[in-house]
């Protein structure tokens, strides 16, 4: 019995590892490229070019986050570093985006 | 990375393949139907005989187009127009109409003399297998889905070039009469390393495509602290700057042809780019009002690689240039990604190329399952349902697509034109049995186990064959027949459907002689004559296990 | 027409350049040209498979435009390497009748060990 519950058991933390490290990577990919398309736009490029930019390298950045997340599989700290800045740049973004696009 | 090197290539291992076997069956169907897309229009003219059309001597103009449309609706006010113009691949014109009364039209009509095609029976590529490739027909989550596997696609292709050791050594190297496990790997690596950059950039530029649209969702974010949508209104707003609009004046004008500002627009391209330019769509708003705007639009040039965003608008009733885009150089980045990734122009080597390049993204992909299930075999023979489970999810995703995607084909040239079932019009019957047949493919693959591939593959060589036949019989158009009307895609699918045939049916001979060897091992093994059989047959049996 | 015999003439160098960049792998000299034989041009080989490769641009560039040009000739370098694994594996008899006029003595030597 034993082995199969500890197999179910293993299958959901590694469900709630590719969550938090293939999707959530994802929000932080995107916020931080939010983040840079402001920060371009408030230098002077236009937001249209920036954001263009900034999403296609976020992609780039998607793909360090994920082998990152996968190099020890067994850390608890990577799944939730990844959820934990994504929650923050997104924060950032929204409390600055604002003021940005007011000047 | 701040991991220790020792760790870090069987991390990678694990993330591969882990990752790919769960996405495989995504992977697969968003890689299978692009590749048919590459031939959308030609699939397109196959299931939609009624567009087998030669190109006119003499083409008729967008003017008497709408005048052939407003003839046939005489109460309409049109209030706005979408034409498509003929092109090459798409020989007839596109219209589509909205009336003041808020009615509409849609249509396409012949190049040469207007008149009607008929009502469109069948959604065919263009319909139905393209957007099968961006969005899986399931709207907002499919694109999510598509976006993250091609996401994970990428990053399994960083990771297997971590992971393959021998990358330049074994550049070359496919050692098809080993054991099967060895040359599934090969192919694997074979596939994966000789079209990298292009897999690679196919990725990157499909996500161009949709730059907008994914960009949105960094904007989102910002939107949470932004209730106004600023952010996103300025983004689309600088997005769609090609585009112009203005409000109606209310009072009725009339309307100049369009026919000479389509060719004052290819004049303005033409020296700006220094080669032939062809506009390929017009869209008009407020017609017949004295705001009327005629946007004439070249969107997917022929003779270039760019999906440029060339754009002129026209008031309606003076010929006034009103605007005239011009992408930015980063604009001109992203277009050219859209154009490299949707393949519009014409050029028939890059295309048949692409196919070959596509065609070879399926295999990486397919032998990446089953060399998963290879190698799973090996090591947990105390799972059988594991492996048995993705053996069948393996049959599903490779045999049981084409088999599905012959299913469309054959089932198209076997409905009759007014057929409809359960309150579904044809086109719908058509795409249902494509899933059905897929479905099946599972249940089968389920039932049968190894035997599966076998019949599948018998299958798809049946079913191919019969679309040929069902082609010539329905529409009298067979091979001869093609080339003599100078009907080259038809030709072109024809030809494709019977080398599908051909390997269909060499593959499932090759499966057929292996399984024989299976068995007559098993049963030598199990008469214990001489001992347990070496060599292949053994290699077989182990396999089969 | 005159442009896509160009861009066969490219196909073909890229098709020449994948076969020596092949040919001069040990494995694949085996199974081509037999066990022990020496890579078809020498120390040459590989230079001349990347020269190759490199000259298969000019006639794509003459037969087309500039961007196509470059699109094709990659792709065309990825087919004919595909191309070239697949003459190895199934086909290695054709090869061998398309290089042995290349090598300047017969390559009876068979100098190998093992």
């Amino acid at each position: 019995m034993m082995p199969v519950a500890r197999r179910v058991g293993y299958g959901i933390v590694m469900a709630l590892r590719f969550f938090a490290i293939c999707v959530i990577g994802w929000f932080l990919a995107s916020g931080v490229a939010g983040l840079a398309g402001i920060a371009l736009h408030a230098v002077g490029v236009p937001l249209s070019d920036g954001m263009l930019a900034t999403s296609l390298l976020s992609y780039i950045f998607y793909i360090v986050i994920v082998i990152w997340g996968f190099v020890d599989r067994t850390s608890i700290w990577r799944p939730l570093t990844v959820v934990g800045l994504a929650a923050l740049t997104i924060m950032a973004a929204g409390a600055l985006a604002p003021g940005v696009l007011d000047t | 990375m701040s991991e220790s090197k020792p760790g870090f290539r069987p991390a990678m291992t694990w993330l591969h393949s882990w990752a790919g076997l769960v996405l495989g069956l995504l992977l697969m169907t968003i890689w299978w139907t692009g590749t048919l897309s590459v031939f959308d229009k030609e699939i397109d003219r196959w299931m939609q005989p009624e567009t087998r059309i030669a190109a006119p001597e003499q083409r008729i103009s967008a003017d008497a187009i709408v005048e052939r449309v407003l003839t046939e609706r005489p109460d309409g006010t049109l209030s706005s127009l979408l034409i498509y113009l003929p092109e090459e691949r798409v020989p007839f014109y596109e219209v589509h109409a909205e009336f003041e009364n808020a009615e509409s039209y849609r249509g396409r009509l012949h190049p040469g003399t207007g008149e009607e095609l008929g009502d469109e029976v069948s959604l065919a590529a263009s319909g139905f297998l393209y957007p099968m490739h961006y969005r899986l027909h399931s709207g907002a989550v499919g694109y999510i889905a598509v976006a993250l596997a091609t996401f994970m696609m990428m990053v399994l292709l960083v990771t297997g070039v971590v992971i393959h050791r021998k990358i330049f050594t074994d550049f070359f190297t496919f050692r098809a009469n080993r054991k099967s496990r060895r040359s599934t790997l090969d192919l694997h690596n074979v596939t994966g390393t000789i079209f990298l950059p292009f897999h690679f950039l196919i990725c990157l530029s499909g996500f161009a495509i949709f730059a907008g649209w994914y960009a949105s969702i960094p904007l989102s974010f910002v939107q949470l602290a932004d209730p106004e949508n600023r952010a996103v209104e300025l983004f689309y707003a600088a997005d769609n700057d090609a585009y112009y609009s203005r409000e109606a004046a209310g009072e009725p004008a009339e309307m100049l042809a369009m026919a000479p500002m389509v060719a004052q627009a290819e004049t303005i391209w033409r020296d700006r780019y220094g080669v032939e330019a062809k506009a390929d769509r017009i869209d008009v708003t407020h017609y017949g009002d004295a705001n009327a705007v005629v946007e004439v639009r070249r969107h997917f040039p022929s003779n270039r690689t760019e999906a440029h965003r060339d754009s002129i608008n026209f008031d309606g009733a003076t010929g006034a240039v009103l605007t005239n885009f011009e992408a930015s150089p980063l604009r001109k980045t992203r277009t050219w990604l859209e154009g490299f990734h949707q393949v519009r122009f014409d050029h028939w080597p890059i295309r048949w190329l692409y196919l070959v390049a596509g065609l070879s993204g399926c295999v990486l992909i397919g032998t990446g399952f089953l060399f998963w299930a290879a190698s799973r075999r090996r090591k947990e023979a105390a799972q059988p349902f594991k492996v048995r489970l993705v053996d069948t999810i393996a049959v599903g995703s490779i045999t049981g697509l084409v088999l599905a995607t012959g299913a469309f084909l054959v089932v198209n040239r076997v409905l009759p034109l007014d057929a409809a079932a359960l309150g579904i019009e044809r086109a719908g019957l058509e795409v249902r049995c494509f899933f059905y047949v897929w479905l099946l493919t599972f249940v089968h693959a389920a039932i049968r186990k190894q035997r599966a591939w076998m019949e599948q593959c018998r299958a798809i060589a049946v079913l191919a064959v019969s679309a040929v036949a069902l082609n010539w019989l329905t529409t009298g158009d067979h091979l001869l027949a093609a080339i003599g009307k100078d009907l080259w895609p038809i030709v072109g699918v024809d030809l494709s459907l019977l080398s599908t045939a051909l390997i269909a049916a060499l593959a499932a001979g090759r499966l057929r002689s292996k399984m024989r060897q299976v068995e007559e091992a098993a049963v030598a093994t199990h008469r214990r004559d001489m001992g347990s059989p070496s060599g292949a047959a053994g290699t077989v049996a182990n396999r089969a296990e | 027409m005159g442009s896509l015999l160009l861009l066969g003439v490219s196909a073909l160098l890229a098709l020449a350049g994948c076969t020596l960049l092949a040919l001069n792998q040990k494995q694949h000299v085996a199974t081509v040209l037999g066990r022990g034989a020496q890579p078809p041009l020498g120390k040459a080989t590989p230079a001349t498979g990347w020269l190759l490769l490199a000259l298969a641009l000019i006639p794509s560039m003459l037969g087309d435009r500039p961007g196509f040009a470059v699109l094709y000739w990659l792709l065309a370098i990825f087919g004919s390497a595909l191309t070239v694994v697949m003459l190895i594996a199934f086909k290695p008899g054709w090869l061998k009748n398309a290089v042995v006029p290349l090598v300047s003595k017969p390559e009876m030597k068979s100098r190998s060990v093992e």
